[in-house]
């Protein structure tokens, strides 16, 4: 397992091997990112602790030209806080299982998911709050374009005597088109008192009436959707403070919109 | 020279005919008030001009400069020199204001603007309309007033320097303050560009600020009266009621319907939590 405590980037490539295991043990401070590049399948295994009292900032980024399949897991220590953001806007199949496991008291997790396609990309996620005074909060945002479909399977599990726990989650799926799809599996198992939990899962088009709007300021559809999409994805980089992957995140999004709606 | 000619114009929404061949012609520079009850049709009439595409057009004809206004995109229409300034202004979330005026602006050029030359415009059309400068790095229009709304309609038209304004309410939630800074921008416009407009409101206040030389009344889906800003004052005092002698037959008053071309269900707000 490799210990990381400051800013790294790891490059995976499908081209040298298709399928990939790594594992990383974080502390104090840490800004990870991780690139996903290569025109093969790919089949990568992550695991990530974060150890007592650390602060994480992953980013993952998928630019692989074929499918990947991902089995991430992440165990979080006590006092813990990591971020966890998934940039999945590449045009490629995915399958994608995520494991949170809040193993510490004060652990506290956030993952911001941003997918779009118009392949197949399908998500399961689970959230274990596995001790008390734990936080999760899971956001997903997707679209779906051009007949793709995608997929949120999301569970938060509170177990027994996690008390003081609390547990969000949010999924939403904008279908560009008659031929795409969407779909929303939210799950909440709740197995002790006195925590906090909500789910909300939204499905629809973009706003034909917002488009008119901006039409009517002299931008085209394209452009009009454009705006609206970026906008729609941006709030994935929200959480996320360090300068650097922020800004890599958002023009990671400004980048493969305007590719993918030209 | 802009000249917008609507000529026996017959318009449908939902199969139901809300204008029932309305005539009007706007040369540059002119200023025209419309006016009459809510629900007759001048809402319609500006959106059909601008292009909604709830609206159907079922006969009649709208040329700009003699060009088939009706052939045209709604880009199209902006980029040839029309702005509309709406009753209901949209909210875009994840959208920046400066984001979003940036590209409008864009949009009417061939060339991108400097982002120096934007950024000083932006803030002098902010300042000009007395808006706080953090409500260009907010969403756009999220969690603004209804009168930081229809002031940020304003700052919209002075950065696109239209050549006609179509302005439906504009005034409407606006304090008596803002009403004068919006009538002194409009009045502004009209006279530093020669920029012509059609404005719609029920307040002879905010059309005594901007002197409209033109007014007419629309009702059921007709221009029943035309004149001079005298008109304006007849309403003003008057009411609707002399119409009546005139045999005009008012429309039973409804509830004024905003056409909605079908909402996202993806409502920003709904990523708060607690939504379960």
């Amino acid at each position: 397992m490799e210990t990381v405590s400051s800013s790294q980037t790891v490059v995976i490539s499908s081209s040298d091997s298709q399928s990939v295991s790594r594992q990383f043990a974080v502390q104090g401070e840490t800004y990870l990112v991780m690139m996903i590049e290569g025109d093969r399948k790919l089949d990568l295994q992550l695991e990530v602790r974060a150890l007592e009292g650390s602060r994480m900032t992953f980013l993952l980024i998928n630019h692989n030209r074929e499918e990947v399949i991902l089995h991430d897991s992440y165990h979080l220590e006590a006092d813990s806080e990591s971020v966890i953001a998934y940039c999945q806007l590449n045009d490629y199949p995915l399958q994608a299982d995520g494991e949170y496991h809040l193993d510490g008291q004060g652990a506290s997790l956030k993952v911001q998911n941003a997918a779009m396609t118009s392949d197949n990309k399908v998500f399961r996620q689970n959230t274990l709050h596995n001790e008390r005074n734990t936080t999760a909060n899971v956001n997903n945002y997707g679209i779906a374009m051009k007949g793709g479909s995608c997929d949120f399977d999301v569970r938060n599990r509170i177990g027994k005597g996690c008390h003081g726990s609390e547990t969000h989650q949010t999924s939403r799926i904008l279908t560009y088109d008659s031929q795409s799809r969407g779909r929303i599996l939210p799950v909440l198992y709740i197995d002790d008192n006195d925590v906090r939990a909500s789910h909300a899962a939204t499905m629809g088009q973009p706003d034909r009436d917002q488009i008119f709007y901006m039409q009517t300021r002299g931008l085209s559809y394209q452009e009009a959707m454009k705006l609206i999409t970026v906008g729609y994805l941006l709030p994935v980089s929200e959480v996320i403070d360090d300068e650097n992957i922020n800004s890599l995140l958002r023009q990671e999004i400004e980048t493969k919109v305007s590719e993918c709606l030209m | 020279m802009k000249r917008l000619e609507i000529k026996d114009l017959h318009v449908s929404v939902e199969d139901k005919e809300i204008l029932k061949g309305v005539s009007l012609t706007v040369n540059e520079g002119e200023v025209h008030a419309l006016m009459g009850p809510n629900g007759n049709g001048k809402s319609t009439l500006l959106m059909t001009v601008m292009g909604h595409p709830a609206y159907r057009v079922t006969s009649g004809s709208i040329t700009l400069d003699g060009q088939d206004l009706l052939a045209m995109s709604v880009d199209a229409r902006s980029k040839a020199g029309l702005f509309l300034g709406m009753q209901y202004p949209q909210t875009i979330d994840g959208v920046t204001n400066s984001d979003f005026l940036k590209a409008a602006v864009n949009a009417h050029r061939d060339e991108p603007i400097s982002l120096f030359t934007f950024i000083r415009q932006m803030d002098k059309a902010f300042s000009d309309l007395g808006m706080k400068d953090d409500l260009a790095h907010r969403y756009m229009n999220e969690g603004f007033s209804g009168g930081e709304k229809k002031r940020n309609e304003i700052v919209q038209m002075k950065l696109l320097k239209p050549d006609l304004a179509m302005l439906d309410e504009i005034d409407s939630g606006l304090d008596i303050d803002a009403l004068k800074i919006v009538a002194d921008n409009i009045n502004e416009m009209h006279e530093s560009n020669n920029m012509a407009a059609i404005i719609v409101s029920h307040y002879e206040r905010f059309l005594e600020y901007v002197r409209p030389a033109f007014a007419h009344v629309l009702v059921d889906g007709r221009i029943v009266a035309s004149g001079g800003y005298e008109l304006v004052e007849k309403i003003d005092t008057e009411g609707y009621e002399w119409l009546k002698a005139q045999n005009v037959e008012f429309k039973k008053e409804e509830v004024p319907v905003r056409v909605s071309l079908g909402s996202c269900a993806v409502n920003q707000k709904g990523r708060k939590n607690g939504n379960g």
